[in-house]
């Protein structure tokens, strides 16, 4: 059905990043017009994910890209067929816009707090690429075509660069090149099989349960629809940093926490799963994906990665170091869940967008406010830190265990779907890495908030010369010790997500009917 | 009235610059600002032309125009070579008259940008400047019109010999560079005329289509394809013919390299797409099926663009000298546009046909800016542009904008071409070609960030200067052309290159 509301989605933070440069002298009214276009995206965003349930999706085409050919007549040419800009909102699409959507609206609030708070420079600067990752996000989300598609996580790839390298030093400017040179060969991969694709297929369209039919499968070959899956794979892949692409997302830590947490819960790398799961879900389908085999091989990359990332969080100290390695681990879940190509590994998969989302905003908001606030950086010097910030560290508490899998917070009802799933496709080993990893979850993320309310803090700073480094004591000097709770603009962000992260896990349809897009598109996917 | 003009457009775009050419030195040889204007208006007068002729064109098919109403067609059969016909055919089709647009409109953009660069670097020679850089769009729009292939020869000399001495206006490094491109340029010039000789010998036709159809007959020469073929190539700056290119665009004038950079190696691409399709092949462009010619010459030619667009994205990721970099990168993106040709398919000819556009606009824009920057007193190498975004908000966000084309990235301009000629590569199993193309890709991104990341960061807010509007404004129009180059992408293919003449 035609309807412009899917634009309008996107026009919202195209209009505030606009706003940010023409308001760039007044800050309180630029960061006014962030949150109000934020607001009214997540408003927008929302009514669209619950259209998505009612009725045919709402689609709207924008702009013609590539023009239909097919009269020309060369001998054995197929797919000549046109394409062009073209959003539609169905639920797996509008689910992670109305995500989108609502994290940013969290994360305009909870910036204000920290780059005040921080005193960082170029804050316009920083505010207009956020706001153009946002855009890109959203049109990740509602694109109805590869084309589509592509642009906008070209358009997420290059808008990130100038918030990793945010602080221009030459740390920033190595991440930067390190991200870049990762982010800009998968895009190039991605454009290969985008081309091949619609030179095989004759069409760029996601369509529910493939566009490859049964004899475009026979003329094709299978050693063509696997180099095609992999140059996707790899595309995307370094956004949803499977390993072995995954190491520019560490690196890339540099960047002012909010961007941390905009790239790990919402943005770059939701970009990159949701990629996988559109190429499995809506490429090539998931009968496809099972009978090539392609899936199983990227299941087993997957599980290596959640094994291997939990592994190597455990050895960080660094908490932004261990958030991002947890990242890693996370994202492969919804991999593995798309790979696996069973119904319900796929809503796991899908449902896992979200509420990794949650929680994982969660912890890096609770990373920010504990730099920002208390200036601490490390997990070992979190000791007895939830005496002072306690509503800081509960979140934190109830995002770890809601990422470990604990009932009744969000991450149970992903993993509960992902390990039917693998029992469902037949792979039930997988059923061993997803338990192995969420005791591995609970070793690595835990202990952080347990330290913080049971661990005395350590005596004050006479001590400190001779156990902490100098530079720390004389920091600590500077700024003083946190006295009580962070400002209401970081707390209150964190809170919410908390909260929500447990009120999704208790009642997965509330509001916005996340679980019920997430099995609308399951659905979808598995009729045909 | 624009029935008259579109009548009369295959002359109109010669006669023009050349009335401006020859207006300036008598009225305007010591007044500056009167031959920036002369050179201007003339220049954007013959780009309108160039656009009514093109839409004429795409709606009631090709113009033919006989000079001095002499017949350059025979009346007795082609074949028949004791007939001399002395009459010379200019003739605007779809490709001609897209290229004569997009070559008028950069060029008159150029000229429209070059006052203030002019008067920084050539303080006095303002009136010779645009004299001769008229004189040069007299050559190249003359190539783009002919169809006799000795007319192109004498138009493709008369831009040679204007282009050297633009060059070498700026003395010194600028002279040694005008030189040695003279002495390639005019290598590449005789073994074009020999090709031209050895056809007319064995023909006795010089007219295109009336040559094409001789050689259809009969047996086409090897000797005297290869001839026009390389001489061409050494014409387009194709790797390795390319070593005259760098000095030429970089230690010249920057208006200089401005204006010859974005076109003058495109109506040599012109030349050669003209000699291989309609002169070679079946001038067919759109069936995708012999229509390159002899078969050996598409491969040589793919593989020797995939070899410029590598060879040249490498170097240009290790030179520090801004325009020296911009000249690389001209090298390779040339690369893609001859290796758009080879493939010999319809829709890699769409690609590198659009190439042609993309990068005429990409690179005038990255021209532009790195005429801003000396304007504004800034040095040459890439390590001086740091902090230009302080100083040139506007500027910067085109180098920007200009630089991601550059790399691909959509919806911008370069996105579009490099989806083509991908596509084409794909459709003739040509995967090798296909990851060169991307390898070029990657190449480009880290050239265009190396300037991006020191342009960009490390700026003041406080020290933004003045951006001058005669020279923020054509880059600022360049710059949308680059975006609309993507968005409208698809009218250009379909309209220019597929609809069908009614």
């Amino acid at each position: 059905m035609t309807s412009v509301v899917p634009a309008l989605v996107l026009a919202c933070p195209l209009l505030a990043a606009i706003w940010v440069v023409y308001a760039n002298a007044r800050p309180n009214l630029r960061e006014g017009g962030s949150i109000t276009c934020a607001v009214v995206m997540a408003g927008i965003a929302f009514s669209l994910a619950v259209r998505a349930l009612e009725g045919p999706a709402l689609e709207v085409v924008l702009f013609p890209l590539i023009p239909d050919l097919s009269h020309v007549t060369t001998a054995g040419a197929t797919g000549y067929a046109g394409t062009s800009l073209h959003l539609r909102a169905d639920p797996a699409g509008a689910l992670f816009a109305a995500l989108a959507a609502g994290l940013w609206a969290l994360t305009a609030v909870y910036s204000i707090g920290y780059m005040r708070g921080h005193g960082e420079k170029k804050q316009a600067r920083f505010y207009f690429w956020f706001a153009m990752c946002v855009f890109a996000a959203a049109g990740i989300a509602l694109s109805a075509n590869l084309v589509t598609f592509f642009i906008f996580f070209e358009i997420l790839t290059f808008s990130t660069y100038p918030l990793v390298v945010h602080k221009e030093s030459e740390e920033a400017f190595a991440g930067g090149r390190k991200y870049l040179a990762y982010t800009v060969t998968g895009g190039v991969c991605f454009l290969l099989a985008l081309v091949w694709t619609h030179a095989v297929a004759g069409t760029t369209e996601f369509r529910p349960g493939g566009v490859f039919d049964a004899d475009v499968v026979a003329s094709a070959g299978a050693p063509t629809l696997w180099a095609i899956f992999g140059l996707f794979i790899i595309g995307v892949g370094v956004k949803s940093a499977v390993m072995p692409l995954h190491s520019w997302l560490p690196t890339a830590m540099v960047a002012p926490t909010p961007v941390s947490a905009l790239l790990h819960a919402v943005a770059v790398v939701k970009a990159g799963v949701f990629g996988v799961i559109r190429i499995v879900g809506w490429v090539y389908g998931p009968t496809l994906t099972t009978e090539l085999g392609v899936g199983t091989a990227l299941a087993w990359a997957a599980a290596a990665t959640i094994l291997l990332a939990s592994l190597i969080a455990l050895t960080k100290d660094n908490l932004k170091a261990r958030l991002a390695y947890s990242t890693v681990s996370q994202l492969s879940y919804i991999v593995l869940g798309a790979a696996l190509a069973s119904k319900a590994a796929f809503t796991g998969s899908v449902i896992h967008i979200v509420n990794h989302g949650f929680m994982k905003i969660t912890l890096f908001y609770a990373a920010g406010t504990l730099l920002v606030h208390a200036h601490k950086t490390k997990v070992s010097e979190l000791d007895g830190i939830g005496r002072k910030m306690p509503i800081t560290m509960l979140a934190f508490l109830v995002a770890a265990l809601g990422l470990a899998g604990f009932p009744p917070i969000a991450g149970f009802t992903s993993k509960w779907n992902l390990m039917q799933g693998a029992v469902e496709a037949g792979q039930p080993l997988f059923l061993g890495v997803l338990i192995l990893s969420a005791i591995l979850n609970v070793a690595y993320l835990v202990p952080i908030p347990l330290r913080a309310f049971l661990i005395a803090p350590p005596a004050p700073s006479e001590d400190d010369g001779h156990g902490e480094g100098h530079g720390d004591g004389h920091e600590n000097a500077h700024h003083g010790e946190p006295e009580g709770e962070a400002p209401f603009a970081l707390v209150f962000p964190l809170t919410v997500t908390a909260i929500v992260s447990l009120v999704i896990g208790i009642w997965p349809d509330l509001g916005v009917g996340f679980l019920s897009l997430a099995e609308a598109a399951r659905d979808e996917v598995f009729t045909r | 009235m624009i029935a008259w003009v579109s009548h009369h457009a295959p002359v109109l775009v010669v006669l023009l610059p050349l009335a401006a050419a020859l207006v300036i030195p008598i009225v305007a040889l010591r007044r500056p600002s009167v031959a920036h204007l002369i050179a201007t208006v003339f220049a954007l007068a013959t780009a309108a032309v160039s656009v009514i002729a093109l839409i004429t064109v795409v709606r009631d098919g090709p113009i033919h125009y006989f000079v001095g109403g002499w017949t350059a067609v025979p009346t007795g059969p082609p074949s028949d070579l004791t007939e001399v016909v002395f009459g010379i055919e200019l003739v605007i089709d779809r490709v001609s008259g897209f290229f004569a647009s997009v070559v008028a409109t950069m060029a008159a953009s150029t000229l429209a940008w070059s006052r203030l660069p002019v008067g920084h670097e050539l303080p006095g020679r303002e009136g010779a400047f645009y004299s001769v850089a008229c004189l040069v769009l007299v050559g190249l729009m003359g190539m783009l019109v002919t169809a006799d292939i000795f007319n192109f020869y004498v138009f493709l000399e008369v831009s040679s010999l204007s282009g050297y001495a633009l060059v070498a206006a700026k003395g010194g490094r600028a002279a040694a560079a005008a030189f040695r491109y003279l002495i390639l340029g005019t290598v590449g010039a005789s073994l074009y005329l020999l090709g031209v000789g050895y056809l007319y010998v064995s023909t006795g036709v010089l007219n295109m289509g009336l040559l094409s159809e001789v050689l259809h007959q009969g047996s086409m020469s090897p000797v005297a394809i290869a001839f026009i073929v390389i001489g061409l190539a050494v014409k387009i700056g194709l790797f390795p013919f390319h070593s005259w290119l760098p000095d030429a665009y970089a230690d010249s004038a920057v208006a200089s390299g401005g204006f010859l950079a974005p076109i003058m190696t495109k109506v040599m691409v012109y030349g050669l797409l003209r000699f291989l399709y309609t002169i070679l092949g079946d001038g067919d462009f759109t069936d995708g099926d012999g229509a390159l010619g002899p078969a050996a010459l598409g491969p040589i030619l793919t593989w020797a663009g995939a070899i410029a667009v590598i060879a040249g994205s490498v170097v240009a990721c290790i030179r520090n000298d801004f325009r020296r970099l911009l000249a690389w990168s001209s090298i390779a993106q040339l690369g893609y546009i001859v290796l758009g040709i080879g493939l010999d398919h319809p829709l890699a000819l769409a690609g590198a046909i659009l190439h042609v556009m993309n990068h005429a606009l990409m690179k005038g824009a990255l021209f532009y800016v790195a005429g801003a920057q000396l304007v504004a007193g800034g040095g040459r190498s890439i390590d001086d542009l740091r902090g230009l975004g302080g100083r040139l908000p506007a500027t910067t966000t085109c180098l920007v904008i200009a630089g991601m084309s550059m790399i691909g990235v959509p919806p911008l301009g370069g996105f579009f071409s490099k989806w083509y000629l991908l596509r084409g590569a794909l459709e003739q199993g040509r995967y090798g070609i296909a990851v060169v193309l991307l390898v070029g890709s990657v190449l480009a991104a880290i050239y265009v960030f190396r300037i991006i990341e020191r342009a960009c960061f490390g700026c003041r807010d406080d020290e933004a200067t003045d951006e001058p509007p005669s020279m923020l404004l054509p880059l600022g129009l360049v710059t949308l052309g680059v975006i609309a180059g993507g968005l409208l992408s698809k009218t250009v293919v379909e309209v220019v290159l597929w609809r069908p003449v009614p």
